[in-house]
């Protein structure tokens, strides 16, 4: 039985200012339970078709469609944010509270979570990045894969449906690389990860798209 | 800058971070007010005073104080030569007014006063706590949180700056009096804006990701301690002291 997807682009065509098509009648489905990579060359478009997905950037044609609901404005965008999480590719981009427990807990807190239950959340969410007794330190003194690790346990401590990942290995190590694999694994949902690393998408995800002439094509399946 | 004096056992490092930025607030303005000597080294005593209840590294304080003093530095070039008043003694065409010594001895000691207690108030508490008090003390989410992030990028700034001066190192830049050095500098600078114009747009963008609508929630609240009434007691008595002082013309 055909899987219900949780994201829908059809026929988006987008381009920046000024500038060609970056992509043209783009198609793009991610149903529920799969886990996909993308890779290509630098500014083929990948981080804009996140940037899309999540109203950031509004195509010029075309629908999106997320878990089911046709998106029209920023309204739409809003509520489909509470399903989607979104991993920056540049962890300082991503991390402004004063603590590590702060950072975690600001998702959680945002959709009116009670706070015995954010304490809970935020507690289960570091245990799985690694990050225990990490609560009190501050967040931008942090090391890069520390820091990478507690974006993750930022967005993962909201229980997204979807994931959208840039770049979660970049600037990690082999350790690193395992934790984040790993944790990918006990998240055990729907995910899309951009990634250059071969052997890591190779792990993690069942299909790999590429960009070809401003749409997406399959290139592996494991 | 805020945070090198953290860790700490004094009382005042114990009170409550909402007291300390509310006095940090009222013994700098208590200062600025002032307009006689006998009031400002007042200021000054009580200055010391709280740095050294704070048991905070001299050195390093010393090390805060020499940043300020360098501005007060060109008042001290500009100020004695242009405030009018009775000549002290006269230098060419140059006429040094005795007001305008008196002036500027008044607004060194009030700087450095100033700069006394805020490291005694500020640098003692975390960026974390402050920010915190700031929002239970009702003073507008944005500007608050304007200042965190101000307090947050300029790290991440810092360390742009440091990334791209290695990199102009590697290639073997020099300053020099140069179109090449100056051209370079706002290379630097206009990379800089740049860099912080993207941080921003990407900072909210991953805000509106978790759900930020405008409004932040706290998760901790501050609670009075004993402490804490003695705190206001004590700090309470010294503004007064001062403001006595001026009045009654103690000193």
């Amino acid at each position: 039985m055909e899987k219900n997807p949780l994201i829908k682009l059809s026929s988006i065509s987008f381009g920046y200012n000024g500038k060609p098509l970056l992509f043209d009648k783009l198609d793009f489905t991610v149903p529920e339970g799969s886990r996909i990579g993308l890779i290509g060359p630098n500014g083929c478009g990948k981080t804009t078709l996140f940037n899309i997905i999540m109203g950031f950037l509004r195509p010029q044609k075309g629908v999106i469609e997320i878990d089911g609901k046709r998106m029209e404005g920023e309204k739409d965008f809003q509520k489909a944010r509470k399903i989607i999480g979104f991993l920056f590719q540049n962890s300082d981009d991503q991390l402004f509270c004063p603590s590590v427990r702060e950072e975690v807990a600001f998702g959680p807190l945002n959709l009116r979570t009670p706070k015995p239950e954010v304490e809970k959340l935020v507690g289960e969410a570091l245990e799985m990045v690694g990050l225990k007794g990490y609560e009190e330190r501050a967040p931008y003194l942090l090391s890069e894969g520390e820091k990478k690790r507690l974006a993750i346990a930022s967005v993962i401590v909201m229980k997204p449906k979807v994931l959208l990942l840039d770049e979660p290995t970049n600037g990690l190590d082999e350790s690193g690389i395992t934790m984040v694999f790993r944790i990918l694994k006990e998240f055990g949902s729907t995910y899309v990860v951009i990634s250059q690393d071969n052997d890591f998408l190779k792990k993690a995800v069942e299909i790999v798209y590429t960009f070809k002439n401003g749409r997406l094509e399959k290139i592996n399946e494991y | 800058m805020l945070e090198e004096h953290l860790k700490g056992n004094s009382i005042i490092h114990k009170l409550d971070p909402r007291i300390k930025l509310i006095y940090a607030f009222i013994f700098s303005l208590v200062i600025a007010l002032q307009n006689d000597l006998g009031s400002v080294i007042t200021g000054l005593a009580i200055g010391i005073g709280l740095v050294l209840l704070a048991r905070i590294e001299i050195k390093e304080v010393l090390k805060r104080l020499l940043g300020v003093d360098w501005f007060i530095l060109l008042l001290w070039l500009i100020i004695p030569l242009t405030y009018p008043g009775d000549t002290f003694f006269r230098i060419s065409c140059f006429k040094i007014t005795y007001q305008g010594i008196l002036f500027t001895i008044l607004l060194t000691i009030k700087a450095n006063a100033i700069m006394l207690i805020l490291v005694c108030f500020l640098a003692t508490s975390s960026i974390f706590d402050i920010v915190h008090s700031m929002l239970h003390l009702r003073i507008p989410e944005k500007l608050v949180f304007l200042f965190f992030l101000m307090f947050r990028y300029i790290w991440v700034l810092s360390d742009e700056y440091e990334k791209m001066v290695k990199a102009l190192k590697a290639r073997s830049f020099k300053l020099g009096n140069s179109i090449h050095t100056y051209r370079t500098i706002g290379y630097i600078v206009g990379g800089l804006l740049v860099k912080s114009y993207n941080r921003a747009e990407n900072l909210f963008r991953a805000m509106v990701c978790r759900g930020f609508n405008g409004k932040f929630w706290l998760l901790d609240h501050f609670k009075f301690s004993i402490i804490d009434i003695v705190g206001i007691s004590l700090l309470t008595t010294l503004n007064l002291a001062i403001i006595i002082i001026k009045w009654k013309k103690i000193l």
